[in-house]
């Protein structure tokens, strides 16, 4: 029985690194980011083929560090979430957050003295194992604030959804208004900016003058507009709010 | 680029924008410039207008004895010495200055580092700011007798914590009066989107010129202005760019104007505090504003925010 018990907390380590792995993926990276999934991912796939002492070692020092490092972040930086699987880690760490790295250090140091590799281990899942693990994964899950931000998910509405640029141009190169003027397809826009659920985007055009398309984010409209006299000559600054006369006399 | 320019290209594409906050008290004709010279009855400043243009003038406010002075405390006229710089605030009537601060300013950010240096008053601290991508680097000064006020808003005085405070300048370092706004304290679940386009939150103020907003969420792409670097803000913002307009309403004096984004607000989008100026504001600084517009809308700087609703059309 006890062996079986370690065993199975190698599992849980393999399955908990190859969660974290897809969760970092499907979120924006930096280098560090691309760093630490580079790391969990070769520590899960050396656990499953290897039993190599240096390999469990490695994993459980890396998790009892980790467990240290988001205490020190619980205190230091309170609003900061742990980023452990990627979007859904953005709440900021809390002591269960703490218990739980600590418990998945405790489990890879227990699977330290195991003599079979992870594919070994897997392959005689069923039975006893199976349930220990799902046990594990289950007290594992009811310490994670990930789970109810996955249930609270809903669609990023389109003025808060990073959309790139080059989808605005797919949708703006296939348009009506697009063909209507008759632009090349390498026209660089003089201007683009964003607002909300539009992005609009100036092209000069051949007869010195200019024209704005606006491209919905949300359903891919597109509506253009050129520029008349009032709209290309030049702005002067406005005084919008001058001091009030009968406070201040001007000299 | 131009501010109006895109104003009009987005009506002339889009049709008007919608109004969506309903029409409130004006804005009130906020003044700022430097001291020519003052008497116990007037004050003579030499201020560009607060709506921009070219060119300073002189202006003569006349004071009466409920004007109430700010330098680094409550002061009296003496403080409004020639050369300083100075933002009044008229009443409501309009017939003379209700608040005027003198030599006001404003450092947030991430600390960088913190030294303490040993004066006969006792320890001195100085702490070295971040204030984002846009703004430099700044080291304030925080005296004895203003730490305590400081550290009830920011106990941990460290490399890496967020830090806001209201200063006075002086002719060194910028010295700590008091803490900006409420404390920043831990996000513990994300503040709730905008309700029909009308977002609400907090507005605090920036020392930058004239009239306008900074905004924590600019895009990163295009000519938008935003930084690549800059961190989710705490609110549910929308995208926006510079040069977007903002309506902008200050909750606790109903005063409303209308504000062009000129910055990106990096530096906000850190903090995820409410405002307790009148009732307690959702979580997440929607706007920075400079000085002027912040005095306009009603707010007093040495507070340091107001609850605020902004809307954004969509």
């Amino acid at each position: 029985m006890t062996l079986i018990l370690l065993e199975t907390q190698l599992l849980v380590v393999i399955f908990m690194f190859a969660l974290a792995v897809l969760g970092k993926l499907h979120a924006p990276k930096d280098r560090l980011k691309v760093l630490a999934i580079l790391v969990e991912c070769a520590l899960c796939v050396l656990l499953l083929v290897s039993a190599h002492l240096l390999v469990r070692l490695a994993t459980a020092m890396l998790l009892i560090s980790a467990t240290w490092v988001l205490d020190e972040l619980r205190v230091l930086r309170p609003g900061q979430g742990c980023g452990c699987f990627g979007v859904l880690s953005t709440v900021p760490v809390t002591a269960m957050t703490v218990l739980r790295t600590g418990l998945l250090g405790l489990a890879a140091a227990a699977a330290v003295p195991v003599q079979r590799a992870g594919l070994e281990v897997l392959l005689d899942l069923p039975g006893w194992r199976s349930m220990v693990f799902l046990a594990e994964v289950g007290l594992i899950a009811a310490l994670s604030p990930e789970i109810s931000t996955a249930v609270r998910r809903r669609p990023v509405p389109c003025e808060r959804r990073a959309v790139p640029l080059r989808e605005t141009f797919a949708v703006l190169h296939a348009s009506e208004p697009w063909r209507r003027y008759g632009l090349a397809r390498r026209s660089e826009p003089a201007e683009v900016w964003r607002e909300a659920c539009w992005r609009f985007l100036v092209y000069p055009l051949e007869d010195g003058g200019e024209v704005v398309f606006a491209v919905s984010l949300a359903d891919g409209q597109v509506r253009a507009a050129t520029a008349d006299e009032e709209l290309t000559a030049p702005v002067a600054e406005q005084d919008d709010l001058q001091p009030s006369n009968a406070l201040l006399t001007r000299h | 680029m131009s501010t109006h320019r895109r104003r009009r290209w987005r009506s002339a594409v889009l049709g008007a924008p919608e109004r969506l906050l309903p029409a409130g008290e004006p804005p009130l004709p906020v003044i700022e410039g430097r001291v020519v010279d003052s008497s116990p009855h007037l004050l003579v400043l030499w201020a560009k207008p607060a709506g921009g243009g070219t060119g300073h003038r002189e202006y003569r406010v006349p004071m009466s004895d409920k004007t109430s002075v700010w330098h680094g405390g409550r002061a009296g006229h003496e403080a409004l010495r020639p050369g300083r710089d100075a933002v009044v605030r008229p009443t409501a009537d309009g017939l003379a200055a209700d608040r005027i601060w003198v030599e006001i300013t404003r450092v947030n950010g991430t600390i960088l580092s913190v030294t303490q240096k040993r004066e006969r008053r006792g320890l001195l601290h100085l702490v070295e700011v971040d204030q984002g991508p846009h703004r430099p680097h700044i080291r304030v000064a925080i005296p004895p007798e203003s730490l305590g006020k400081v550290l009830v808003r920011h106990p941990l005085l460290l490399p890496g914590q967020l830090f806001d405070v209201i200063a006075r300048k002086t002719g060194e370092e910028p010295v700590a009066v008091q803490p900006g706004s409420a404390q920043p304290a831990p996000l513990t679940s994300p503040p709730p989107g905008p309700e029909g386009g009308v977002l609400r939150g907090t507005a605090t103020w920036y020392p930058a010129p004239g009239r306008g907003a900074a905004y924590p969420r600019l895009e990163a792409l295009g000519d938008s202005g935003g930084c690549p670097d800059a961190p989710d803000p705490c609110a549910q913002l929308p995208y926006l760019s510079l040069g977007s307009a903002l309506e902008v309403r200050n909750d606790c004096t109903g005063r409303g104007a209308d504000l062009d984004v000129v910055e990106c607000g990096c530096n906000a989008a850190l903090f995820c505090d409410r405002c307790v100026e009148c009732g307690t504001s959702p979580r997440g600084r929607l706007v920075e504003l400079t000085r002027a517009s912040f005095v306009e809308l009603g707010g007093d700087l040495d507070v340091g925010c107001f609850n605020v609703s902004v809307a954004v059309n969509r």
